[in-house]
């Protein structure tokens, strides 16, 4: 093991890390609003849209990422091609849809499913009564909604939604498979560059591990900063 | 373009390595299963360097994702045995799954294990001690059955996670299930991509499903236990 390479696949390496950062949030974000959307048509059973969302749902949770992302980048890019072409008059080939789109239509379909049960089961920890209460006080339904069932149910979602995020992080790594830039694909880069495996893989190692610990502390801060929060207003 | 009839083809043809999936997933469950009881002795029990030790392990598997750990095992590891002195030249592809997939699991597992084992009222050990168990007893006859309902829903998702993590192991070089997908695609001349992988997934939801429906039966016989629901008398 060399010093000075490891330092080099280290600050290498760290040149990723806003990108993924910020693609995790990208797809976390439009993720649970994907998974708020689909929680909303479980919850009223909707026909065939909602037995549509638990088959998704059910694949989405049964399936390792890597498969599911094998998946779309077989099926997708045919599709958007098969489309552009037949309606757009476009002379399209499935080759030329960039593979960032398929990396964030698979990552966005997993984190809905995953965040419409967490959603899901949030809006209903929410009990029934203060459903009752709005009404009572002449409120409508979307009223009751929006100013007592959400904010409630968004205390209970927000630990699971962070953890995801960290979830998120991790499950990037395997976007190296499709040729987007991320921290695991830095590291192969660097790795094939100067032929050294460990000093590569030891440094991506490190950068994980200093997110892991940063992220788990903002987690454990805003859990004391939400549990003070709860004490006043229940 | 796409041929419902290819995937039936395909499935008999992946059976095997799906056969050898589901002795990697119970190996390494098994394995980090007895391993993390240890682990979670030491930190119930505080032990001074070890639990720190075992702290830090778990603070890096957390952030750690699995197909960087796979590397660390597979490209790593035998450099650094190489130094002690253990040759790995003829170890197999399994054995450095198998080494990665404890490392993260055992940890992972000690960390479902010992808040269940704290969730179990302190009167139970006082109550076992009272009619005179030894303290090895009291952990077999009264602590652990209690211990179970609680975890075995945790224990569950692990389980799963790591059918999960099996996924990885083509990028090895191990024929899985993806790597059998690989090699079917290759005999395919790269036609039947979709239909290959559509195949892995159904396997993998059938032995995500099949987890479930194990724990599920698991879950119900030691519900018994469970406090809350009263420990049932066989008359």
């Amino acid at each position: 093991m060399y010093p000075d390479i490891l330092i080099g696949a280290f600050w290498a390496i760290l040149e990723a890390v806003p990108t993924t950062l910020l693609m995790a949030l990208i797809i976390l974000a439009s993720g649970i609003s994907l998974g708020a959307l689909f929680a909303f048509v479980r919850i009223k059973k909707t026909k065939v849209l909602s037995q549509f969302v638990s088959v998704l749902v059910a694949y989405v949770r049964g399936t390792p990422m890597i498969v599911q992302l094998f998946l779309v980048n077989y099926s997708l890019p045919n599709l958007i091609a098969w489309f552009s072409n037949s309606f757009l008059g476009t002379d399209m080939k499935p080759f030329d849809v960039s593979s960032l789109i398929v990396i964030y239509f698979a990552y966005i379909l997993n984190t809905s499913g995953y965040q419409c049960e967490v959603i899901r089961g949030a809006l209903q920890s929410v009990e029934h009564g203060q459903m009752e209460a709005g009404y009572s006080i002449g409120m409508t339904e979307w009223q009751t909604m929006m100013r007592i069932i959400f904010p409630q149910a968004l205390a209970v979602a927000i630990p699971s939604f962070l953890s995801y995020y960290m979830s998120l992080i991790k499950l990037l790594s395997l976007a190296f498979t499709l040729q987007v830039i991320d921290i695991m694909a830095a590291s192969k880069l660097y790795s094939a560059l100067t032929d050294r495996y460990t000093e590569s893989y030891v440094a991506a190692a490190l950068v994980y591990w200093i997110i892991g610990i940063g992220l788990t502390f903002i987690f454990n801060k805003w859990e004391i900063f939400s549990k003070k929060k709860l004490g006043v207003s229940v | 373009m796409f041929e419902l009839f290819k995937v039936v083809e395909f499935f008999p043809k992946m059976l095997e390595t799906f056969v050898y999936t589901i002795w990697v997933v119970i190996g390494s469950v098994f394995i980090s299963f007895a391993l993390a009881v240890p682990i979670a002795v030491i930190r119930i029990k505080k032990i001074p360097l070890i639990s720190q030790f075992c702290e830090v392990w778990l603070s890096f598997i957390r952030s750690m994702p699995g197909i960087l750990e796979l590397f660390l095992a597979y490209f790593v590891l035998p450099g650094m045995l190489d130094k002690v002195g253990i040759d790995t030249s003829d170890w197999s592809g399994t054995t450095f799954v198998l080494i990665a997939m404890v490392f993260h699991y055992a940890p992972f597992i000690s960390e479902i294990l010992r808040p269940a084992y704290l969730s179990v009222d302190i009167g139970q050990h006082e109550a076992a001690a009272s009619i005179g168990l030894t303290g090895f007893q009291t952990f077999v006859k009264i602590i652990a059955p209690q211990t179970l309902p609680v975890a075995l829903p945790l224990l569950c998702n692990a389980a799963i996670d790591t059918v999960k993590d099996t996924s990885l192991l083509f990028t090895i070089g191990v024929i899985d299930l993806m790597g059998k997908a690989d090699l079917i695609i290759a005999d395919s001349y790269g036609m039947s991509k979709m239909e290959a992988y559509l195949t892995v997934a159904i396997y993998y939801w059938i032995l995500t499903v099949g987890v479930i429906a194990i724990f599920r039966q698991w879950e119900k016989y030691f519900k018994k236990y469970k406090l809350s629901t009263g420990i049932k008398l066989k008359s």
